[in-house]
């Protein structure tokens, strides 16, 4: 037994060192983090919400956290699993990733949500604008997507289905993406990322230029009348290879999830906005090109390309094209998806307004579109998204 | 808070050694420090529930105080500990009964029974419950003397590292122990060893094992209408629960034998391989062992008295199994748990099972059989979902057989299954054993290998706690 015991010994030496050392580190290097969580709580709040935030903070934020994400990553490499964090994220055999879901998707409040928009679509139709939906695509295709195990798939285009039928029942015009980019020159593998839940930024300009197609040919809104904005080649193209790892490529890690080749595009032609937003209730305005204005280079530091763009999903945002006064005026109520799709929209508006609720903040849809007059009013989400929060409004 | 998360490892349990260790000079203040920081563990669930703590604990103490007096008066301490028994059941019953009981009755009877229903049983009611009666049993049998000291009382109570998952302790067994006690260096290493290896089975294993099991049994609960559950499927959910909830349960053990180690406490085994046993009688000499002792000294012995025939074996094994059932929560399926397991016992004992010639294979799968149906009382949590799940298992409910997410299941957590499996064994130990007995290069080996593979079994640990915060041995806890 004394080989056991040495044994014990030699691990306990090892464990208490390595334990008392990390512990330490951890700490001291957590201690801004939790003395400014501490210093958000109020004087109301009790010790019961001081041990939830230490415990938060103590839970959620480890020294050397994404090292230990990406060894956790290999090891499902290793393993030869194609499923993280319990079947929450899953992959595909071209090594694309989705969300699992064991449970049958629920379509049941897709028609009264329908029904919200139609009555959004009454009280802007009477102050003389019109509103339209658009359906972003799902992760999951069933034409492309190919699981040759039985994997749970997380297929939501029935939520999608769903809710083009009520709002075609409720007489509200909407643009069905994935039928746009079916129809594309773009091949299935060029309108999603591998490791992200958005539709690419090509993908993004399809949707747009479809959008304005339709505005002209249905609402005699010609807003590019020498198709000069939706022209792609008068847009800069920047490739960044390999260099794009997305929101499901940040939970699973980068081993497991493999990283996308990143387009950026960004306009060829003389642009000057303004662009307001609030994040975590602070007002930001910046000024400038398209570049400048309506890109947030300093998400490109974090890798997150994407929501670079209007410096991604924030409850509330107005750009002023500083250009055109004349052109009209839009309210975009969406999610994350749309962002590529306003800046490209915004040379050719006046102004719009984006309110994002599913941004964590809530914002009163009803009071702005009674303050303000919009020509158009855009709801767009993504089937994943389209749950109580996005469509708190008019709720009758 | 959890022994298995990032804030109990890497804040509490260092300061908690660290100033434990630091304060060897006095006994009564590393009691007294104990004592603090099971306080603060217990307050991770909320504050209130620390008061009602105080106040029990107050009250056991007190009561505790009085069964003594009168037995220095000579007079009779029966109508003491029967009040004090009382007061603690009834307060168990409050907190683990009522709130059902109301949702139940409101459901019936159309009533707005909020107020009551909406009442949270503090952490670890029911294991409280069983220490302060054990404590007044004790002192009232004379078992043993009452330390008069209330903080080494109220750390018998809620000493942290058996809070959660047991062994449940019984005060003659402890008493001496939180009074004097040394922990040598011998106790701290074999401790951390314990510990991580608790922490190995119940994050790597039973935490894995309870998504799958969790998954395949809320399907079974939607089956019919939505979808079904082929009868491989409900077998792979079965045998994934059985992994979790022995992993889980031995994993808490392990953890709370090791952390008292760390603390100078020697407490007994809790598990020896039940999965092993070669009967259902053996079964539960292995499985949840403080469990079963208690019951044994609390319950059976007193309803046995002096003369006991077959008869009144079989009536108290009955309700001793009964009140197991009913401890576990308020659910006819923990009941009918209860009456499954006594069946079992108590046919084996009527047909002396034990002395039977059978070879060990039968023995071991009649025992499996018996166990996986067991856990479906205990999972399915109401006798709807009883008989559905049942149904799915024997391929009854127009299921099918044949699932290919079984067969994807098992391929993706191949490794935990067949690690679930093996530790479930003796095959482990046994082959620790071996290699330390052959001496040699073996056992030189063994010492090199088994403080490396303890480190390698930590930093997974770590990397896959940082990656979830799925707790579900909380919800399936036997106590």
């Amino acid at each position: 037994m004394n080989f056991s015991r040495r044994a014990c010994s030699a691990f306990a030496i090892l464990f208490i060192t390595v334990l008392g050392i990390y512990s330490i580190l951890n700490f001291a290097t957590r201690l801004p983090l939790f003395q400014s969580k501490l210093g958000q709580l109020s004087a109301n709040d009790g010790l019961n919400d001081v041990i939830h935030t230490v415990d938060y903070v103590a839970n959620s934020s480890m020294l050397g956290g994404e090292e230990l994400v990406y060894s956790h990553s290999r090891l499902q490499v290793l393993l030869g699993k194609k499923e993280s964090g319990g079947f929450e994220i899953i992959k595909d055999d071209n090594g694309e990733l989705g969300y699992g879901n064991f449970y049958p998707v629920l379509t049941t409040n897709t028609e009264e949500y329908a029904l919200r928009v139609r009555w959004l679509q009454d009280y802007v139709s009477d102050k003389g604008g019109n509103v339209i939906f658009i359906n972003a695509i799902d992760l999951f295709d069933r034409s492309h997507s190919s699981y040759s195990s039985d994997l749970p798939v997380n297929d939501q285009n029935a939520i999608s289905d769903a809710m083009l039928y009520y709002l075609q029942s409720y007489e509200v015009n909407y643009l069905d993406s994935r039928k746009v980019l079916k129809e594309s020159l773009l091949q299935p593998e060029q309108y999603r990322y591998n490791t992200d839940i958005h539709w690419t930024v090509e993908a993004s300009f399809e949707v747009f230029t479809s959008l304005i197609e339709k505005l002209s040919d249905e609402y005699d809104l010609d807003l590019d009348p020498d198709s000069y904005y939706t022209n792609l080649d008068n847009y800069k193209q920047s490739v960044f290879p390999q260099s794009y790892v997305g929101v499901l490529g940040q939970r699973t890690g980068s081993p497991f999830s493999g990283a996308d080749d990143f387009i950026f595009i960004e306009p060829d032609f003389q642009t000057q906005f303004t662009m307001e937003y609030k994040r975590n209730n602070t007002e930001y305005t910046v000024t400038g090109d398209f570049n400048e204005a309506l890109i947030n280079h300093s998400y490109w530091n974090n890798g997150a390309l994407y929501a670079s763009y209007l410096s991604g999903e924030t409850p509330w945002k107005r750009i002023t094209n500083e250009l055109s006064q004349d052109g009209p005026r839009f309210l975009f109520i969406c999610d994350s998806f749309a962002m590529p799709m306003i800046s490209f929209l915004a040379p050719m508006a006046s102004e719009i307004y984006v309110i994002c609720p599913l941004a964590g903040q809530s914002i009163d849809v009803e009071q702005y579109v009674s303050e303000f007059d919009f020509d158009f009013v855009f709801v767009e989400y993504y089937p994943g998204d389209m749950t109580e929060e996005a469509f708190d409004f008019f709720i009758r | 808070m959890q022994y298995s998360s990032l804030m109990f490892i890497f804040y509490f349990f260092p300061i908690t050694v660290g100033v434990y260790y630091l304060l060897r000079f006095s006994q009564r203040l590393q009691n007294v420090w104990l004592l603090i920081a099971s306080l603060l563990f217990y307050a991770w669930s909320g504050i209130l529930p620390v008061i009602f703590l105080l106040a029990d604990i107050a009250l056991n103490y007190g009561m505790g105080i009085v069964i003594e007096r009168l037995q220095k008066k000579e007079a009779s301490t029966k109508p003491a500990l029967a009040v004090a028994c009382v007061i603690n059941l009834i307060l168990l019953f409050i907190f683990n009964y009522l709130s059902p009981l109301a949702k139940g009755v409101g459901s019936l009877f159309n009533l707005n029974t909020t107020a009551v229903s909406s009442i949270l049983a503090p952490l670890g009611i029911a294991l409280i419950t069983l220490h302060s009666i054990s404590y007044l049993v004790d002192i009232y049998r004379k078992d043993v003397e009452m330390d008069k000291d209330p903080v080494n009382f109220a750390l018998y109570i809620i000493f942290f590292p058996i809070l959660i998952g047991g062994p449940i302790l019984q005060y003659a067994d402890v008493v001496h122990q939180i009074a004097r006690r040394k922990a040598t260096w011998e106790d701290f290493s074999q401790g951390v060893c314990r510990f991580v290896i608790g922490l190995g089975k119940k994050v790597l294993i039973a935490d894995a094992m309870a998504l799958i099991a969790d998954h395949i049994f809320n399907l079974s609960a939607m089956s019919g209408s939505l979808t079904n559950v082929p009868a491989s499927l409900a077998l792979v959910g079965l045998i994934a629960f059985a992994l979790q909830i022995y992993h889980g349960l031995s994993g808490y053990s392990d953890m709370a034998l090791g952390l008292g180690r760390i603390f100078g406490f020697h407490y007994r085994e809790n598990y020896n391989y039940p999965y092993a046993a070669v009967s259902v009688t053996d079964f539960w000499s292995r499985c949840y062992i403080s469990l079963l002792s208690w019951f044994n000294n609390y319950v059976l012995v007193p309803l046995n008295g002096r003369n006991s025939n077959h008869d009144h074996m079989v009536r108290n094994t009955f309700v001793m199994w009964l009140l197991i059932g009913l401890l576990l929560g308020c659910e006819w399926t923990f009941l009918l748990w209860g009456i499954w397991n006594c069946i079992f016992l108590i046919f084996e004992r009527v047909i002396e099972f034990e002395n039977m010639n059978i070879s060990s294979i039968p023995r071991r799968i009649y025992v499996l059989v018996f166990m996986l149906l067991g856990w479906v009382f205990y999972r399915t949590g109401d006798l709807y979902q009883l008989s559905v799940f049942m149904e799915n298992l024997f391929g009854r409910n127009d299921n099918g057989i044949f699932s290919d997410m079984a067969l994807m299941l098992i391929r993706e957590y191949w490794v935990v299954f067949l690690a679930g499996i093996v530790f479930a064994t003796p095959i482990a130990p046994k082959l620790g054993r071996l290699l330390i007995n052959k001496q040699g290069v073996w056992t030189k080996a063994f010492s090199v290998i088994y403080p490396l593979l303890m480190a390698v079994l930590l930093i997974l640990v770590v990397i896959f706690l940082n990656r979830s915060g799925y707790d579900p041995f909380l919800k399936y806890s036997l106590l």
